[in-house]
């Protein structure tokens, strides 16, 4: 039940997020980013097993852990991305508040370059 | 000596030019001695991998699948030197071309961290640290792309960020999905196991790694971001993102459907064929329209890239084999392109075709120079290109859209660099160009020395045959299983 519960939030969380991903407004952008964030990290939770009060630990005595269990791994996989996610929403922040200060907008579609840009505006020579 | 070093270099050399940050003298010249030690590992990489087909190290002393496996077979080996060879190149390249203002902001431990994500990413042997790398990748190449905080540079920035990091949750969610499946991660034993999973899990898997690795590749629909990044930051950090970063992608793409996954492939080969011709017609229509030298690249990037899939496409050991010598080739030429069209940008402060001519009557040095990658990257026998595009072309009679895609390619290319040929360097000067001073020698000497690397490939490719042909050996189960000839 409860995975069923868990897959029904997820999918709700992968939606708004591509939808919020899709808009043109960049703080919506970074909203979507992070509910699919969510999203992803609830995916690998429930595929490493969802068990309740069961630590995947081997009883004494005993040689292999019995099931019921949640596999640790899983945990530890979403743990790792967490921190990447982390640091991927602090320099996306960062990245949309520059461009809001360069160029004025926080619209999407003022991010595309006018097609007949002025070719005399000189190249740096990097 | 261990397959970690080539990992191992760069990571170090970030760590130690990131503690030389307020020390702004020499750094420069570490970069370049740290690369050249990258390089080296590369190079006896290669060699022992040549000599005994497989190098394997696991982290820690932690038997696979339990730990995780660095395992470099003669298809990844071979791109691991290109790629520290390619960054030797670039790090010669920057020591002239990047501005105090970057190298205060950490352009060398940046570039250093790229380049060791991509040696992890081709070295390792467990997916989810494949995502590692991936995100190292990302990470660094981000800010590499954004440094200096030009207007046009954060607009390419956004352009890069965003479908990017869409595809690593993409990445994600698949390893979710195939560890509840399979409950491993190390490849080795993926790959026993994909086949014995439910088929449509299976398939789903395939193609959730296809859509994120294909974003990271630039194939049709996901390309729009490249052409709207590559051409905003310096030329040294669009020349190493050409030349590498989508075949990182591709790399991932053959190493899932080919290695860990080829059971499913019949599911995703079909669509996978449609994508790859549309990749290519677009890419290259799209060279045509622009003017600008860069995005002309950038289009023709894209154009190209998927000729690095035929071997999946058409599962046989010619076809893999041409495709991943292609892919070889490549990389030296579009970095080598890049490069000259810095050297370019330098002579005339412009990279718009418009505003650029007479530079034969000029520098014909370096006509000369850009004229082999530049029929190389069309495949004008006997340059390099024309070898491994003739074994595509013959692998490819199996699937004839391919074989015409590749026709079509062929001469679009031909005629758009045909179009900035003629404009650049035959007519006659149209602006009176800035007088600067010579080009640095830093700046020429890796331009030239690829250009001298592609001319010799052209004249000695059996070598180089012979060791694509040997890594297409590997993915003798591949073929098998597909129906292919070996």
């Amino acid at each position: 039940m409860t995975e069923l519960a868990v897959a029904i939030l997820t999918g709700i969380l992968f939606t708004t997020g591509v939808y919020l991903l899709l808009e043109r407004t960049m703080i919506k952008f970074l909203i979507g980013l992070v509910l699919l964030g969510n999203a992803t990290n609830l995916v690998v939770f429930t595929c490493a097993r969802l068990v309740r009060g069961a630590p995947p630990i081997i009883p004494k005595g005993e040689k292999v852990l019995q099931p019921p269990f949640a596999d640790p791994l899983g945990q530890a996989l979403i743990l790792t991305a967490i921190v990447i996610s982390f640091g991927v929403l602090a320099f996306s922040m960062m990245l949309i508040r520059r461009t809001y200060d360069a160029i004025g907008s926080d619209d999407v579609e003022d991010l595309i370059e006018p097609l007949s840009q002025d070719p005399t505006e000189p190249e740096s020579a990097l | 000596m261990s397959v970690i070093f080539v990992v191992l270099i760069p990571l170090l050399m970030a760590a130690i030019l990131v503690s030389l940050w307020n020390v702004p003298k020499g750094r420069k010249v570490i970069a370049i001695i740290g690369s050249g030690a990258h390089a080296l590992a590369g190079a006896w990489l290669l060699t022992t991998v040549i000599q005994s087909g497989l190098v394997t190290k696991n982290i820690s002393g932690w038997i696979p699948p339990f730990g995780i496996e660095f395992r470099a077979d003669l298809f990844s080996a071979t791109l691991v030197a290109l790629a520290s060879f390619i960054g030797l190149c670039v790090t010669i390249y920057v020591h002239s071309n990047i501005d105090d203002e970057r190298t205060n902001f950490g352009f060398h431990p940046l570039f250093f961290v790229l380049l060791g994500g991509i040696s992890g990413a081709f070295v390792t042997a467990d997916l989810f640290n494949m995502f590692v790398w991936f995100e190292c990748i990302l990470l660094s190449s981000f800010v590499l792309l954004g440094l200096g905080g030009e207007k046009k540079q954060l607009r390419g920035s956004l352009n890069y960020v965003i479908p990017n990091l869409f595809s690593s949750m993409l990445f994600l969610t698949g390893l979710g999905l195939i560890y509840g499946a399979t409950g491993t991660l190390n490849m080795a034993q993926l790959a026993e196991r994909t086949a014995q999973i439910n088929p449509s899990t299976a398939a789903l898997v395939t193609v959730v790694f296809v859509i994120a690795f294909g974003l990271k590749a630039a194939l049709f629909p996901f390309f729009s971001w490249l052409p709207n990044s590559y051409h905003t930051p310096p030329t040294a950090v669009a020349a190493l993102f050409a030349g590498l970063l989508t075949k990182v992608g591709i790399y991932a793409i053959i190493r899932f459907v080919g290695t860990i996954a080829p059971t499913t492939a019949s599911a995703v080969l079909p669509i996978l064929t449609i994508v790859c011709v549309l990749t290519i017609v677009i890419g290259s229509i799209g060279a045509l329209a622009h003017t600008s030298l860069r995005k002309i690249l950038g289009y023709l990037l894209i154009g190209h890239i998927a000729f690095m899939l035929l071997g999946l496409i058409v599962p046989s050991q010619a076809s893999m084999a041409a495709a991943y010598f292609y892919m070889l080739n490549h990389i030296l030429v579009i970095t080598c392109l890049f490069f000259f069209v810095g050297i370019i940008q330098w002579h005339t402060g412009q990279i718009d075709i418009r505003k650029i001519g007479g530079l034969q009557a000029k520098y014909p040095a370096l006509a000369i120079g850009m004229a082999i990658p530049t029929l190389s990257l069309i495949g004008i026998p006997p340059f390099s290109g024309f070898w491994p595009k003739i074994g595509l072309l013959q692998a490819a009679t199996d699937s004839p859209i391919f074989f015409a895609s590749i026709i079509f390619s062929s001469f679009l290319t031909l005629l758009a660099m045909a179009k900035v040929w003629m404009t650049i360097f035959w007519r006659a000067e149209v602006t009176e160009a800035p007088e600067m001073p010579p080009c640095p020698t830093t700046k020429a000497l890796p331009a030239y020395l690829l250009a001298a690397v592609i001319l010799l490939i052209s004249v000695f490719p059996a070598p180089i045959a012979d060791l694509t042909n040997r890594a297409a050996k590997e993915f003798a189960p591949y073929f098998q299983i597909n129906g292919g000839d070996q």
